[in-house]
């Protein structure tokens, strides 16, 4: 139990909802690029036709990522909180010990007792939920990086439609290329969180060993 | 953190302070209570930085499930940022604290504690064998503020007025009244912002029977040198601190 591993979820739930702020601008940028692919392969006609499932899939993925950090950002908000609360926790367990061991000549030291073992239960408890909710959040940047697997697959069948699509071949190109860097980065992003994430695991789990 | 009985009858007055324990550059507090067959209440009980100091010297008179009552005179973090603290230990107890400060004071990590919120004329609290008065003291110095008489025991606690900013050993009692003056006079001008505020309260002190004027900081004025404090007072110009 120490001050440094309060530190630690309070920074990361601040860093994790930072990385998720730029997802969600990443994953916003993918979907008005998108509408303007759909603009594009509409005017491509008959060439473009196999670029349009596309447009929609990706369309689909901007809309699932998005949804997901709103939803991964309140509990990144509720970790925070959480943070804090741990850390008056902590000052009070710690306080109540200062008192233990001072007051070992006070006549009425054992009437402190129940106070000391609710407080050392309610930390225990908290350290529970805490971890709980630290592999929620983990599970829930997992769903971003499971929305983006297809984006790979999809980014290299934009390319071969794109090639189809004669006159309009170089701006859908563009698009393919741009989703692939789009995805890339929201990966890189999450996989940041997610490391962060780990290592506060790890933290409570040492602590809840001890 | 030294404790001293000021009264012993029926029930007991405590003053707990001078807490050789307490961090460099946290301002010197003095902590009251008062214990009757049954009840306790504690009267300013102090900063989160004296939390563990005080209950430990509590824990020499009292049970925890004894101390019913915490009265705050007003929002300062030394008179009761430690309340999230107490409520740890003291989930039944009620804190007696001018109404305008109750939403204030739940910033000081307060859960479950019931507020008894005071009204601006004052009240009263009965602890059995103690009846205790809840004196208006507003503006002296905070916009809403009570002081705590006990009319039998004849004690005033009279938050932040008689405070005085002096070193932690000193000594209990006012030992020579014009010396104190120097040691609380830019204290009341400061602190205090209103003439008439003061005046005010000074009306309604000089009506009480007092022996011991137990000021949150610094010595207690015993015996004449209470009616020394409110002539002094009396004529001393506050709210100075305008340019």
């Amino acid at each position: 139990m120490s001050s440094n591993s309060t530190e630690n979820i309070l920074i990361t739930a601040a860093t994790v909802t930072a990385e998720l702020s730029k997802v969600k601008k990443i994953a916003k940028e993918m979907s008005i690029a998108v509408m303007n692919a759909k603009a594009i392969s509409h005017r491509a006609g008959e060439a473009a036709l196999g670029f349009r499932p596309i447009t929609d899939f990706i369309d689909e993925m901007a809309q699932d990522v998005m949804q997901l950090v709103i939803k991964i950002s309140k509990e990144a908000f509720h970790l925070s909180q959480m943070a804090v609360e741990r850390t008056h926790l902590i000052n009070t367990k710690n306080h109540y010990s200062r008192v233990l061991n001072n007051s070992n000549k006070a006549n009425h030291v054992d009437s402190l007792k129940p106070a000391i073992n609710k407080i050392n239960l309610q930390y225990l408890n908290y350290q529970e939920t805490l971890q709980k909710k630290v592999i929620r959040l983990t599970l829930l940047l997992e769903d971003i990086q499971n929305s983006t697997k297809g984006s790979q697959v999809i980014s290299t069948t934009s390319r071969v439609e794109a090639s189809r699509a004669r006159g309009y071949r170089a701006s859908l190109e563009v698009v393919a290329g741009n989703l692939e860097q789009a995805t890339d980065k929201i990966r890189t992003h999450v996989k940041s969180s997610r490391n962060k994430l780990d290592n506060v695991l790890e933290i409570l789990k040492y602590e809840n060993n001890r | 953190m030294k404790a001293t009985k000021i009264y012993d009858s029926k029930y007991q007055w405590f003053m707990f302070g001078r807490d050789p324990e307490k961090k460099e550059g946290i301002i010197d507090t003095n902590q009251y209570m008062i214990k009757t067959t049954d009840r306790t209440i504690l009267l300013d009980p102090g900063g989160i930085e004296i939390f563990a100091s005080m209950l430990t010297a509590v824990l020499h008179y009292t049970n925890v499930e004894n101390i019913t009552d915490l009265f705050a005179s007003h929002q300062d973090p030394d008179i009761i940022s430690s309340l999230g603290l107490w409520e740890e230990a003291l989930p039944h107890a009620k804190l007696h604290t001018p109404w305008l400060w109750e939403s204030f004071i739940r910033h000081f990590g307060s859960k479950n504690i019931e507020f008894a919120p005071i009204a601006d004329e004052g009240g009263f609290i009965d602890l059995g064998d103690a009846q205790l008065q809840f004196i208006p003291a507003h503006y002296l110095h905070a916009s809403g503020n009570f002081h705590v008489y006990d009319e039998e025991a004849k004690i005033l606690m009279s938050g932040d007025v008689g405070a005085a900013l002096e070193a932690a050993e000193a000594p209990m009692y006012v030992e020579s009244f014009d010396e104190q003056i120097d040691k609380m006079k830019m204290f009341h001008q400061r602190w205090m912002p209103s003439n008439r505020a003061k005046q005010d309260w000074i009306n309604r002190v000089r009506l009480l029977d007092i022996d011991i004027m137990a000021p949150q900081h610094g010595r207690l004025f015993k015996g004449d040198d209470v009616k020394r404090f409110l002539d002094w007072f009396e004529d001393l110009e506050v709210g100075i601190a305008i340019a």
